[in-house]
């Protein structure tokens, strides 16, 4: 069997972290890349770079620029798109072409199945690519439509905010709704423990990209942005 | 127990399983019969121990009306979903109850406190709310309306521990917490298939490998589309918040009589 590529995989996230795992698991020389440095050094030597940032847009869009700008011409690029849709991040990189959209919330370790979305310019080679190494990780994947959020983000990231609106409301406390949904419904956790989980910043970021192509309905509860450790002035239109 | 449908006689056999002596008032003499066929399968089941199941039966008595049932500690409502419906029971319980007895109703849709009102005593009324099938699910959300007494709260959360079950207190809000906070399961996966991001097959699939027992698709084809739909528009109705506004395509679905398994085809077929 030919050596595997080279994998590089920006961000410091749950979801970045278990993407570096199941990628040396599977045989992969895999690095982490914590910063623009990193990825100036790193990513001309890769065949795959995976941007995971944690929730900061302006960051995301910093790392985006600088892989693509380092990027080989036959490499792949996967881009989270959760917190942006997979068109803005392909725009951002300047090699749309080479660029994949995916669907990791949290850690892969709990995601069988992960959602892969192309810009309007990616290359068909590139989907074969970004399906063919998330197989290697042991993943199903699924080609869905460049909608925010995804299936997976929009899910999980409005449960949370609908548990933690109901928080707000006075309804129940959380760790009592956490219990009630596990209990009342079987989800495998309860949502405000899941965004704890996946990071409340990044929930919230889903939800203000929702919120940015969808309106109102995705507003981020005022508890998450409390826990996310933001200001409400931030994100009020 | 006031009402002897899936959910009332599903309370009366986790009650008397838990040595309460148990009085099932219902009307209708059909419905008192498939009751009984019901409990000894519940307390069958509930109760491996045969002497024990039978025993457990010998502890309710299905009778007709309220007025044979004058000396309880604990009256349940659990007849069907309609206000007024409900408010004539509470009506009668407010003239037939003990002065001191619990009064509690098992609705999931409606506000407590308007329930209540009939009464003149709705700091003894709560929300005692099981989920199906009640028998089984772990779950009771304890409903503390407006004016329900931190005392009332207290007897039923002890009523509910007793039955072996957890209580989470919750107040008199639409849809309280779990009918309220699962609406974005469902819309979420709707709305996605809407802007066309993906088939149902496919919503499914991506959550289940999130590790959701049953994707949302399958799992509204199994409740029925219509109830589902009924559910969002009950919550909506009473908030009108966007986050929550029922979508479109259920809409049409429900209208063309998608309705899930009952009528064969929802988002999936299931044969004739």
């Amino acid at each position: 069997m030919a050596p595997k590529g080279r994998v590089v995989v920006f961000g410091r996230g749950p979801a970045a972290g278990g993407i570096l795992r199941a990628a040396l698991d599977a045989g992969y020389r895999a690095v982490a890349l914590k910063d623009l440095r990193a990825i100036q050094r790193e990513v001309p030597d890769a065949a795959i770079a995976v941007e995971a940032s944690a929730a900061d847009h302006l960051r995301k869009r910093e790392a985006l620029e600088a892989i693509g700008n380092a990027l080989q011409p036959h490499a792949l690029l996967l881009a989270d798109a959760l917190p942006a849709t997979a068109a803005e991040c392909a725009a951002w990189t300047g090699q749309p072409r080479l660029c994949v959209g995916y669907g990791v919330v949290g850690s892969l370790a709990d995601q069988r199945v992960v959602e892969l979305v192309r810009s309007p310019a990616t290359y068909d080679e590139a989907m074969e690519k970004a399906r063919a190494f998330f197989a290697d990780l042991g993943r199903e994947t699924r080609d869905v439509g460049d909608r925010p959020g995804l299936i997976c983000g929009r899910t999980i990231a409005a449960l949370a905010n609908e548990a933690a609106w109901a928080v707000t409301h006075g309804v129940a406390s959380a760790d009592d709704v956490d219990r009630a949904m596990q209990l009342g419904t079987n989800y495998p956790r309860g949502p405000l423990a899941w965004a704890r989980e996946v990071g409340v910043d990044r929930i919230v970021a889903i939800l203000e990209n929702l919120q940015r192509h969808e309106g109102e309905a995705y507003e981020p509860a005022p508890l998450l942005l409390k826990m996310a450790g933001k200001r409400k002035e931030t994100v009020t239109r | 127990m006031i009402g002897a449908g899936t959910m009332g006689a599903g309370i009366a056999a986790s009650a008397s399983a838990a040595n309460y002596e148990v009085y099932l008032v219902e009307l209708a003499a059909a419905a008192r019969e498939r009751a009984a066929a019901g409990l000894t399968k519940t307390l069958g089941r509930l109760l491996p121990d045969a002497a024990g199941a039978e025993a457990a039966f010998g502890r309710i008595r299905l009778v007709d009306s309220v007025a044979q049932a004058t000396s309880g500690d604990i009256y349940i409502e659990a007849v069907p979903e309609v206000l007024d419906l409900k408010r004539t029971v509470f009506a009668e319980l407010a003239r037939l109850a003990p002065a001191g007895a619990l009064l509690a109703t098992n609705t999931s849709s409606l506000a407590v406190g308007e329930i209540a009102r009939p009464t003149g005593r709705a700091q003894s009324v709560v929300g005692i709310h099981f989920f199906n099938p009640p028998a089984v699910m772990k779950l009771v959300e304890v409903v503390r309306a407006e004016q329900s007494s931190d005392e009332s709260v207290r007897r039923a959360v002890e009523f509910v521990e007793r039955l072996g079950k957890t209580p989470v207190v919750v107040r008199d809000t639409p849809g309280f917490v779990v009918n309220r906070v699962a609406r974005p399961y469902y819309l979420e996966a709707l709305r996605a298939i809407d802007a066309g991001a993906a088939d149902a097959e496919c919503v499914d699939a991506v959550l289940e490998g999130l590790g959701f027992k049953m994707g949302p698709c399958r799992l509204m084809d199994l409740i029925g589309l219509d109830v589902n739909l009924a559910t969002t528009r009950s919550v909506y109705e009473a908030t009108h918040v966007e986050r929550l506004r029922p979508s479109p395509l259920q809409e049409r679905m429900v209208a063309e009589g998608r309705l899930g398994r009952k009528s064969s085809r929802g988002f999936y077929d299931y044969g004739a």
